[in-house]
């Protein structure tokens, strides 16, 4: 596993507004339909709400939100990514809104790209780099550092408060 | 001074009725005078003598008796002769007593003598009777003495005094008729002397007048013959003051009169002629555009007939129209249900394709999903991530064919309910044109009836311009009629002279010739529908009578 990650990698294109991501296969654990999502009090802002995985809550955070990002309205093809992020600490399962999910592709290493540090809206370091599919740049998403590991304790914690509430 | 005939004449038969009087008067006189000597020859002379010659013969009478009364012998005759003898007696002596009471002077001288001398023979006579009465011869012889002798003397002295009175009376008859001769005589001369004054006068009076008479008569005579002749440049001199010289006043007003009027006749005739001639061409020319607005009319009748014909096809038309429309309007009611049918199906239609969509959203993520599992799976999952890729490509194209029929459908959807509204609007607009053509049907049918009154109005002025056509016609003959009337006229009155200022006599050389009759061309009949042409260019372009008006080809 660790042999191939080195050659070439699958990773899940979604769209956000006009750009498309890529954020590694490794970290979903599956997509689902948006469901209705149970708003949580005095969670972060970008933090939607939860929702029942098979019994277990999921947290979900409103990825435009976190990507500075402006507000859109859900579509039909708005997805919950379910990620399965492990920090050091510990292992946190989370779902990121997404306008629409595309596919699962095997990008080459060698063709990305290491991201502009600057001129890009967004922070760099959540960026692993970009590589160019069908003349469009995708944006290959380092989840572990999208959602630090406070914030997604935070959401954790909200999120069992929730359960614990409920 | 001024004598008139009237007053001549009557002085002149005054004098010559004096004349008359003076000679009745005094032949009158004369035979009065006549008469008197002749009565008084009658009464007095003749009277006289025929006494005197009747006591002569009674003389004799008594004598005679006075001898038979001697002769008888017998006392009875005697008697009797006496009795004669003293009835003449008695006639003679009133008679003598007559010719007393007319007698004159020396009459009754005689008578005197003649009274004493028959007294002497009465005398004598009563011897002799009384000699007689004895009746005795010697008597007898004395009283034959005493009768030859006294008897005879006194008998015979008594007859002398009547033939004196006799041979009086005839002298003086004499007398008378001497004096009746002178009287003749003196009157038969004054008579003539008187008479031939008359004569004398009358002819001087006959002269004076009938020469004052004659003169102006002959002038009015010969004045009236000139007028006779017609000529009426003759000049009158009037020079006498009495009623012909008043004629020959009058005459000569007359002749100026005359002419006035013979010139003001000349010029009216004149005027005549130019204006019959005028109205003449002008009758022939409105006869002639009379028989133009004939046709023209004819014309106007035949495409008002064609016209009717149309307006009667569009009639029809217009019913079929309608008929049509109202159709089409409940063809299209339908053709509107129909679409919204078609709408609501397409709405179905869009509604399963969503759940197709649906289904192939789900589809696709679930092939995700499956491709997410087969990456993580690395290797293994190579066959199965093919598979999904697959899937996910094909729910992809599922979800795309969907989304493109959704698109289609809600377009068609949207299409099919304009093209429902628009039917919705066409249905109104239809009906509306339905009523609009229903409209022009009937109004069609009212343009029909119209068409037809104008036809028969058309017919109508035909038959009007016909007639006046007929009426100019015998308008132009009269005008002909009435200048050669007025030419009549005129040579009427060129009998007359006036004189050289007026053409009364000029004989009118030139006649106006009636104005060529234009030839009356009507347009050929135009094919179609296209109403007619009329042609009033007179065949030869335009004439002066259309000068006044400004063409325009169409």
């Amino acid at each position: 596993m660790e042999q191939q990650t080195l050659t070439s990698h699958s990773y899940l294109t979604f769209r956000l507004g006009d750009e498309t991501f890529a954020a590694s296969v490794n970290h979903v654990l599956e997509i689902l339909e948006l469901s209705k999502i149970t708003k949580v009090p005095r969670a972060p802002h970008f933090m939607r709400g939860v929702i029942n995985l098979r019994g277990n809550v999921l947290p979900v955070i409103d990825t435009r939100i976190k990507f500075g990002l402006d507000k859109a309205d859900d579509t039909v093809n708005t997805c919950i990514l379910v990620m399965n992020l492990e920090s050091e600490k510990q292992k946190i399962m989370l779902g990121a809104l997404v306008d629409a999910v595309q596919e699962v592709r095997e990008i080459e290493q060698s063709s990305i790209q290491p991201a502009p540090s600057i001129g890009s809206k967004y922070r760099s370091e959540f960026i692993e780099g970009m590589v160019k599919v069908n003349d469009q740049f995708v944006m290959i998403l380092n989840l572990a550092l999208v959602f630090t590991t406070d914030e997604v304790s935070i959401i954790q914690e909200t999120a069992e408060e929730k359960i614990s509430i409920a | 001074m001024k004598l008139n005939i009237k007053t001549r004449l009557v002085a002149a038969f005054a004098v010559l009725i004096l004349l008359s009087a003076a000679i009745f008067y005094m032949g009158n006189t004369n035979s009065a005078s006549l008469n008197d000597q002749l009565n008084t020859i009658v009464d007095s002379n003749v009277k006289r003598i025929m006494l005197a010659s009747k006591n002569a013969e009674d003389i004799q009478f008594i004598t005679k008796r006075e001898k038979e009364l001697i002769l008888t012998g017998q006392v009875e005759e005697v008697q009797e002769y006496a009795n004669l003898i003293e009835n003449k007696n008695q006639e003679l002596q009133e008679r003598v007593e007559l010719l007393r009471s007319i007698s004159d002077e020396k009459g009754v001288e005689i008578l005197e003598s003649f009274s004493a001398k028959w007294n002497d023979y009465l005398k004598v006579y009563a011897r002799i009777k009384s000699l007689s009465v004895k009746n005795t011869d010697s008597t007898q012889a004395e009283a034959y003495t005493l009768s030859r002798t006294e008897g005879r003397e006194a008998a015979m002295g008594a007859v002398a005094s009547m033939s004196q009175i006799l041979k009086k009376n005839e002298k003086a008859l004499a007398d008378a008729k001497l004096q009746a001769d002178q009287n003749y005589e003196k009157a038969r001369m004054n008579m003539i002397i008187l008479l031939c004054t008359a004569v004398v006068i009358a002819c001087v009076v006959a002269y004076w007048i009938i020469a004052s008479i004659s003169k102006s008569i002959s002038q009015a005579k010969s004045a009236i013959k000139s007028i006779s002749e017609g000529d009426l440049t003759i000049e009158i001199v009037n020079a006498s003051q009495d009623e012909v010289g008043e004629l020959l006043d009058h005459l000569r007003n007359m002749v100026e009169k005359l002419k006035e009027v013979l010139m003001f006749v000349s010029t009216a005739s004149d005027h005549i002629f130019s204006a019959s001639t005028q109205m003449s061409a002008t009758s022939q020319q409105m006869s002639q555009g009379s028989q133009e607005q004939a046709a023209s009319a004819e014309e106007i009748s035949s495409s008002m007939e064609e016209m009717v014909s149309n307006i009667q096809q569009n009639t029809d038309n217009a019913q079929q129209t309608e008929k049509t429309a109202l159709k089409a309007a409940s063809d299209i009611q339908e053709g509107s249900k129909s679409v919204n049918q078609t709408v609501d199906s397409m709405k179905k239609i869009a509604e399963k394709i969503t759940i197709i969509g649906e289904i192939a959203r789900q589809t696709n993520l679930l092939a995700l999903n499956a491709a997410v599992e087969a990456a993580r799976a690395g290797d293994q999952g190579k066959g199965f991530a093919v598979v999904a890729a697959e899937v996910r490509k094909l729910a992809e194209r599922s979800q795309a064919a969907a989304s493109e029929i959704n698109e289609l459908s809600g377009s068609s959807v949207s299409i099919a309910d304009k093209s429902g509204k628009l039917l919705d609007q066409i249905v109104p607009n239809i009906q509306n044109t339905a009523k609009l053509v229903q409209e022009i049907s009937a109004a069609s049918l009212e343009q029909n009836s119209g068409a037809e009154q104008v036809n028969n109005a058309i017919q109508q002025f035909n038959q009007v311009i016909q007639q006046n056509a007929s009426a100019s016609e015998e308008m132009a003959t009269g005008a002909e009629e009435l200048s050669s009337q007025a030419e009549h006229l005129r040579e009427a009155i060129s009998f007359f002279k006036v004189g050289k200022d007026h053409g009364a006599g000029k004989k009118i050389t030139q006649r106006r010739r009636p104005a060529p009759v234009a030839a009356i061309k009507t347009a050929p009949r135009s094919q179609g529908k296209h109403g007619v042409v009329l042609d009033l260019s007179n065949g030869n372009g335009s004439d002066h009578l259309d000068n006044d008006y400004e063409k325009y080809s169409g």
